[in-house]
């Protein structure tokens, strides 16, 4: 930690889309496709609408610091960290990441069930890009955290979910890395190993490790977290120190979420009655009905 | 991860190595067109009959496509400067065409004695392969749009995960079973066993061998067959048949291809044991030949990884390749000499033999095991050619789509 400052993970104007019709991958769309447009006598494709997972997002995380990534379900959150551990490309923008880095997201991805629990140490550490002499001083004690003591040379088919889940962790946390990405760690194990983790990482943390959480729990956040970032359908809403982010966040989610289900106001009523009317008219007056009594 | 002060680097010592490598590639293809030319000229009985002692390529023929390329080179370069716009691959396209036409006509003028047809011969090859190293990888490449060295020495840091995955996945394979090694050789004899045994006993119309047993006929082509079909079959469903992980963790996508290769290989070579003890038992023994099949076995993989990393990236976009998979290798099984020798196919759908790189394998797999001779090397040109530009062409296609894997998964 010489060079605080030095940023280690970096992005710049970070956009990535998804194209609607990428969807379609079977020779059946195409010929239905092609007959479609035959038929129309139309040579322009349909327009598709483009779906952005992340829009313009830019920020740089120093050396040692641990940031909270939060957000809604679909804001972009996976999309980021996909782009991160290089898994897909942005479509614009670019990002880079110095160092070695290991992810707290697929636990046990890639394990081959047929083999023991310490096999799936070295393959698991491969498939992460640390060779096998690397892990080898640290293997009793990736068995020690995970607690799985003679069952480590059981096939890992045998495990039950939580030693799965458990040998994946222990695994990812001891290969050493400089970046960790985290997504969701509270759903390992039982409560004690997850105190467990926590506290592992908080010495990791304390060692230097820069760390990108992705989580829905506040607490977590507010205690591990130097800083958090808060991203809302694709687009940065805020960067900045945890505490403010997070009571804005929660404020946001009070006001659009919370605070409409609570009190209904007269204008909500044409507003839940809104998807329903495309539906169709005879749907429609079903809940104009319901809705009359309530609302006085 | 590399930093853009490594990549600065690595461009800057790139580029100096990198005239010589673009030099050497044209020259490749151009000498890849020659042997299919020579091939083609040699075996399929067109144009007038060659004299016993004619020279198919000299040497001389070899120095005049260098000196084209780079009298090519400097037109090029020459027009560049002028202030003709081109992108790198175009002008590649057109240096390999016009070096093409200049090693065409020098070599009329200069060589006398070479067959007129075989250049043509050449002239056509050479315009079909340049684009297929030129211009059609550019429009793959993809959005990071790195060239094939880094894309190689990426997946060569990643070796170790490419063994143990493999030791892992062939040793998880036959570590279940109960008579746990000997499903290993069982289940290939008793395959091959049947299929000979019905091929040569039942279905056996009108094709006569000669002096040796049909059952070592036909095994000599089957095995090959065998791996080829396996792995092209695996190899197509191998990417989307991992999609949790590729959404999850990177790594070299192709390792994927290259573990399915690999495991055809291993199973496969338990079948050419119980091919070993069939034959043994049909009085057909093992010879020093044998010493030629990994130069077999090697140019039929090089083909075969080219198709797979092509048809493995292919099928995640359109979801019905693996199917069309199947039924091309069902028709492919009987249009290949398998069951019956090259011999049989009637002179005027020789074409299909020509077309075939799998066909020019199949009788050396056969000079070899059967006959125990030296195979034809000039048969093989053809298979070698076919097979790295597929490879080039494959790889460079699989690497624009990997990207993608991940979003359309």
């Amino acid at each position: 930690m010489t060079s605080p400052i030095e940023p280690i993970i970096v992005a710049e104007h970070v956009s990535k889309r998804y194209a609607q019709n990428e969807s379609r991958t079977s020779l059946r769309h195409e010929f239905n496709d092609i007959a479609k447009r035959f038929l129309k006598q139309s040579i322009a494709r349909k327009p598709v609408e483009p779906f952005w997972a992340l829009r313009d997002v830019s920020f740089t995380v120093p050396a040692g610091q641990t940031v909270g990534i939060v957000g809604r379900n679909g804001s972009g959150k996976s999309t980021l960290f996909r782009t991160l551990c290089g898994i897909t490309h942005p479509t614009e923008g670019h990002v880079s990441v110095r160092g070695r880095f290991s992810t707290l997201i697929a636990l046990g991805a890639g394990f081959n069930q047929e083999r023991s629990g310490r096999e799936n140490i070295y393959l698991s550490a491969a498939i992460q890009g640390v060779p096998p002499r690397e892990i080898e001083h640290a293997i009793h004690d990736i068995i020690d955290f995970a607690e799985l003591g003679q069952f480590i040379d059981l096939p890992v088919k045998r495990y039950s979910s939580g030693m799965y889940a458990r040998l994946g962790f222990s695994i990812a946390v001891h290969l050493k890395p400089d970046i960790l990405f985290v997504d969701e760690i509270l759903a390992v194990g039982d409560a004690a190993f997850q105190d467990k983790c926590i506290e592992r990482i908080l010495q990791m943390k304390a060692g230097g490790l820069t760390m990108l959480i992705v989580t829905h729990q506040t607490a977590q956040v507010m205690r591990l977290c130097d800083r958090a970032i808060w991203l809302h359908k694709g687009r940065m809403m805020m960067d900045g120190d945890t505490k403010v982010v997070m009571e804005k966040y929660h404020q946001m989610i009070y006001e659009t979420e919370i605070l409409p289900t609570l009190n209904p106001t007269p204008e909500p009523t044409p507003a839940t009655a809104d998807p329903v009317s495309e539906t169709g008219p005879e749907v429609q007056s079903e809940p104009l009905t319901l809705s009359t009594p309530d609302a006085p | 991860m590399t930093t853009d002060l490594d990549k600065e680097f690595l461009i800057k010592s790139q580029i100096r190595v990198y005239t010589l490598l673009s030099f050497l590639k044209m020259l490749a293809v151009l000498v890849g067109a020659m042997l299919v030319a020579v091939q083609t000229r040699l075996k399929y009985t067109y144009g007038k009959p060659l004299g016993e002692d004619y020279q198919a390529h000299p040497i001389g023929l070899y120095l005049l496509m260098a000196l084209s390329v780079v009298v090519a080179n400097f037109i090029i370069l020459i027009l560049v400067r002028v202030g003709l716009k081109l992108t790198v691959a175009l002008r590649q396209l057109l240096i390999l065409w016009l070096a093409t036409v200049a090693t065409t006509g020098l070599a009329w003028l200069f060589i006398p004695a070479l067959s007129q047809l075989q250049l043509a011969y050449f002239a056509g090859a050479a315009v079909i392969f340049a684009p297929c190293v030129t211009v059609i990888p550019a429009m793959w490449k993809g959005s990071d749009g790195e060239p094939i060295s880094f894309h190689l020495a990426k997946l060569w840091s990643y070796r170790v995960l490419l063994l143990i995955w493999l030791r892992y996945n062939i040793l998880a394979r036959y570590s279940q079973a109960t008579l746990g090694i000997l499903w290993i050789i069982l289940l290939p004899l008793a395959t091959s066993g049947v299929l000979a045994f019905v091929f040569s006993e039942f279905l056996r119309i009108g094709v006569t061998t000669s002096d040796v047993p049909f059952v070592t006929f036909f095994l000599a082509a089957l095995v090959p067959w065998t791996l080829f079909q396996q792995s092209i079959t695996k190899g197509s469903t191998s990417i989307f048949n991992q999609i949790g992980l590729i959404i999850q963790v990177y790594f070299p996508r192709e390792i994927l291809i290259l573990i399915t290769l690999g495991e055809a290989l291993v199973d496969v070579f338990f079948m050419f044991l119980a091919m070993l003890l069939i034959n043994a038992v049909s009085g057909v023994w093992p010879n020093w030949f044998y010493l030629y099949l990994p130069l077999l076995i090697l140019i039929q993989a090089l083909f075969m990884l080219g198709l797979m990393l092509f048809l493995g990236s292919l099928s995640v976009i359109v979801r019905d390749i693996p199917q069309l998979v199947g039924v091309v290798m069902q028709l492919l099984f009987y249009m290949s000499p398998i069951l019956y020798p090259a011999s049989f196919i009637p002179e005027r759908y020789r074409f299909i033999l020509a077309i075939n790189p799998l066909v020019p394998l199949f009788q050396a797999y056969r000079d070899v095991i059967v006959y125990a001779k030296t195979p034809d090397f000039s048969t093989l040109y053809f298979p070698l050619v076919v097979s790295i530009i597929v490879l080039f062409m494959g790889y460079v296609y699989f690497k624009s789509k990997e990207d993608g894997f991940a979003d359309r998964l």
